[in-house]
């Protein structure tokens, strides 16, 4: 109520009413505990700027109920709880030394506790404070923080411990943003806004043996969803790796070379903790350690007797593959590694799970391998390392996702998502592995498609939705890998089991939108042999259009007409009025979702450069729509909305070009662009905005410069004196100083065609 | 930070297709759009020779 209330101003007296309960003497417990904690949920959801002024006493309240002289427990549990919510509120508070002072000593005073509850959300508050207000932390990590989280990294309690590691995986998360905001700030020339202490960095030789220390706890039984001090070590370990980087290296390397423990808790925690440093430091500094390691934990992912030993072992090569790929395709073991992986597809499901991933990293780095080594001349590599064991592998892959056990640890999923990464990333003497490899899919599409026609089942919905997604994107792949021909040959086959997925009225818009994807692919693949398929894929796309409920349907239908105007160009004039019509209702329709609408406008332009000059009938339609859409403004403080304002200002602008293009035609006698001429002003005046926006991205100012180029190419001198502005001149000299060469030379191009008219 | 914990991104999942089809078709718009303008582009690789 008070959500609903307090931002109208119709409960005034409230606040007042529970800050009052909770500091008067005398207030029974119960009622104390209760207000404490109504108050505690009130600024948890509640727009900071209501109850901004009443803050101080807020604040006042809550540490009140938190200090040591308060005799209850729970109200003590409460008041920390509270304060957890209560801390984005405490900006001002945190400004001022003395108030800064005495909230950190309650709260540091209350993380010394034996009273569990009150000491875990006593330090969940320190480590939303290092998040929130890092830059004020200095004095209190020498004199306390660094002690009070130590001790509690060493807690024989559980839950406390656990916020002891998550102290500083918080601590990590804001010294690696620190470096990269310093990065971008001496990128600029300007001094950062916060400096970063590299606490973590001092702490490493403290920290990381704790953390150590709790990958060798594993549970004997462990369930994957269960969070504890072991699992959250590892995570620690990850982030230290990413933040510290090379530093992390000697802390870590002796306790790893462990690997031949006799205990397997040990042999775990070695490989866990290698696993988990692999990405961050430079892959030079981990070439040897690495080097020298690979060939015990190949033999341990074959022998070794415990199964969490395997399933570790599989990660960390799986790691390995990804981030040390040189070190891992030079090494002599490379043979042995894949036969032990595909060993390990028969292994237990969370074992053959990470060799999926392993494969799918192993085959991305030799295929990236292959292509560096042919050089820019090859668009295919010839061969690579896993040629020769290409088939086995994608045929063992298909065993694995038919496992009986194959829904345990996302393990079908993950052996489809590794077959299309070997599909993706193949040369071009495993072609006929993959052209073998269409012809399972789609067999396995159809027999699906057929068996859920045939028997009525709805109960294992989510599992079929799945496979016939998994299905369908791995098809996806193999069309996109597939030579022109061999494509045309399969693609009845592959357009019939589409459009048989999209027709069934309870299908889930996942799949729905799976299907429009694939559709695309094979627009893409096939071009203009696609025009057969039209007539039967039609109604699905009108449908698709104009389901704005199933906004990713919807989207991924939007984009079919994009390329639809790529394949078809001139010939697009048969379905523009129609497609036109869904366009523009789907635009107006205010319960679309936003993020649908400017790839609308986008497309816009799409029909305009395809059906040339015949667009007029569109135009006076369209220029009204884009001129209401260049009107929207968002606040700005909100990054989603400055991301969505980019995103639509991108797809006008792209839309105005594509119709500067199509109106001027191929053909000079017909040219219209004529007929644009009186709504020229709006458009140099948006393209003025974009250059005085300081919050616009690069591709914006790319597609700014494209715009001033078209109409300048497009009109030539006559318009002369509509681009003379200092604005225009800005973003054009904006454009060539970016780092991004399209933009550059997108800018380049636009300023040698603004030359020649001024030269005129 | 769960989800981190021992486990590889889902490179290929549906959000993924979705990004990498929007980034495809976004591509032919600008190859079209060149086309169109007679620029070449410029790639950030070496250009190739024949």
């Amino acid at each position: 109520i008070a959500q609903i209330e307090l931002p109208l101003n119709q409960w005034p007296d409230l606040i007042q009413i529970l800050v009052n309960n909770c500091t008067t003497p005398n207030v029974p417990d119960p009622l104390k505990e209760a207000c404490i904690e109504a108050l505690g949920y009130i600024v948890e959801d509640i727009e900071p700027t209501v109850l901004i002024h009443q803050s101080n006493l807020i604040l006042t309240a809550i540490i009140n109920t938190m200090r040591k002289e308060e005799p209850n427990e729970r109200v003590r549990v409460a008041g920390a709880q509270a304060l957890f919510n209560a801390l984005e509120f405490c900006k001002d508070q945190f400004e001022n030394p003395d108030e800064r002072n005495y909230i950190m000593r309650v709260i540091c005073e209350s993380t010394q506790t034996n009273i569990s509850k009150l000491s875990v959300a006593s330090l969940q508050c320190l480590s939303k404070i290092m998040s929130l207000y890092y830059k004020h932390m200095e004095n209190y990590m020498s004199q306390a923080l660094f002690a009070i989280t130590l001790s509690a990294l060493d807690s024989k309690d559980d839950q406390v411990a656990l916020q002891g590691i998550e102290f500083w995986s918080t601590t990590c998360e804001e010294e690696t943003d620190l470096a990269i905001e310093a990065q971008e700030a001496a990128e600029l020339g300007e001094p950062p806004d916060v400096v970063s202490k590299h606490y973590m960095l001092g702490a490493l030789q403290y920290v990381v043996p704790q953390l150590l220390k709790c990958l060798t706890v594993q549970e004997e039984y462990d369930d994957e969803d269960d969070w504890n001090p072991n699992k959250a070590a590892g995570v620690c370990l990850m982030l230290i790796a990413q933040c510290c980087m090379d530093n992390v290296v000697p802390h870590v390397i002796p306790f790893a070379e462990h690997i031949g423990h006799a205990d397997w808790r040990f042999r775990d925690a070695a490989v866990m903790s290698f696993g988990c440093i692999v990405d961050g430091p430079d892959p030079k500094t981990l070439n040897q350690p690495t080097w020298n390691l690979i060939p015990h934990l190949v033999h341990m992912l074959k022998t070794d007797s415990s199964l969490a030993v395997r399933d570790t072992c599989a990660w960390t090569l799986g790691r390995i593959c990804e981030r040390l790929p040189q070190t891992i395709l030079q090494h002599p073991s490379v043979n042995d590694l894949v036969a032990a992986l595909l060993l390990s597809l028969e292994n237990d499901p969370r074992v053959a799970t990470n060799a999926c991933w392993a494969f799918s990293s192993l085959a991305e780095s030799a295929y990236d391998a292959a292509e560096n080594l042919a050089g820019d001349n090859e668009e295919e590599p010839q061969t690579y390392i896993l040629s020769s064991y290409y088939a086995t592998i994608i045929q063992k892959l298909l065993l694995t996702t038919a496992r009986p056990d194959a829904n345990q640890n996302n393990l079908r999923s993950a052996a489809y998502e590794s077959i299309m990464e070997l599909l993706k990333s193949s040369p071009r003497d495993c072609y006929a592995v993959v052209q073998e490899t269409t012809v399972t899919i789609i067999a396995r599409l159809e027999d699906l498609l057929h068996h859920r026609q045939s028997s009525n089942e709805k109960t294992s919905g989510g599992n079929y939705n799945d496979l016939q997604s998994l299905l369908c994107a791995t098809l996806q792949c193999v069309i996109k890998k597939m030579q022109q021909g061999d494509a045309i040959q399969i693609s009845d086959t592959v357009m019939s089991a589409f459009l048989m997925m999209m027709s069934s009225n309870e299908q889930s818009s996942e799949v729905q939108e799976d299907a429009l994807m694939a559709v695309g692919t094979v627009m893409e693949v096939t071009d203009k042999h696609f025009a057969k398929y039209m007539d039967s894929f039609w109604p699905y796309l009108v449908a698709s259009l104009q389901n704005h409920a199933e906004y990713s349907v919807c989207a991924a239908a939007v984009g079919i007409v994009g390329d639809m105007c790529r394949t078809f160009g001139a010939e697009m004039a048969n379905f523009s009025d129609k497609l036109m019509d869904l366009l523009v209702s789907a635009l107006s329709d205010q319960a679309l979702h936003q993020s649908v609408k400017p790839s609308i406008l986008s497309t816009f332009g799409d029909i305009a450069m395809a059906i040339g000059p015949v667009y007029t009938k569109y135009l006076q339609v369209v220029i009204h729509i884009l001129k209401q859409a260049s009107e929207a403004t968002v606040d700005k403080n909100d990054y989603e909305m400055l991301d969505y304002f980019n995103e639509l200002r991108e797809g006008i602008l792209e839309a105005y070009s594509g119709i500067v293009q199509g109106l001027k035609g191929e053909d000079t006698a017909n040219n219209q662009l004529e007929q644009l001429k009186p709504y020229l002003q709006i458009i140099v005046q948006l393209i003025i905005s974009v250059s005085e926006d300081r919050d616009k991205t690069d591709s914006l100012t790319c597609c700014a410069c494209g715009l001033i180029g078209d109409i300048v190419t497009g009109y030539g001198v006559s318009i002369k004196n509509f681009v003379q502005f200092d604005s225009i001149a800005d973003l054009l000299s904006q454009g060539r100083r970016s780092r991004i060469s399209k933009t550059k030379s997108m800018a380049h191009w636009a300023s040698k065609e603004m030359k020649k008219i001024n030269a005129l | 930070r769960i989800d981190l914990y021992k486990t590889k991104t889902n490179k290929q999942d549906q959000e993924a297709r979705r990004t990498k089809l929007l980034e495809r078709q976004k591509n032919d718009r600008e190859k079209r759009l060149s086309a169109l303008r007679n620029i070449e582009e410029e790639s950030d690789s070496p250009k190739k020779t024949n």
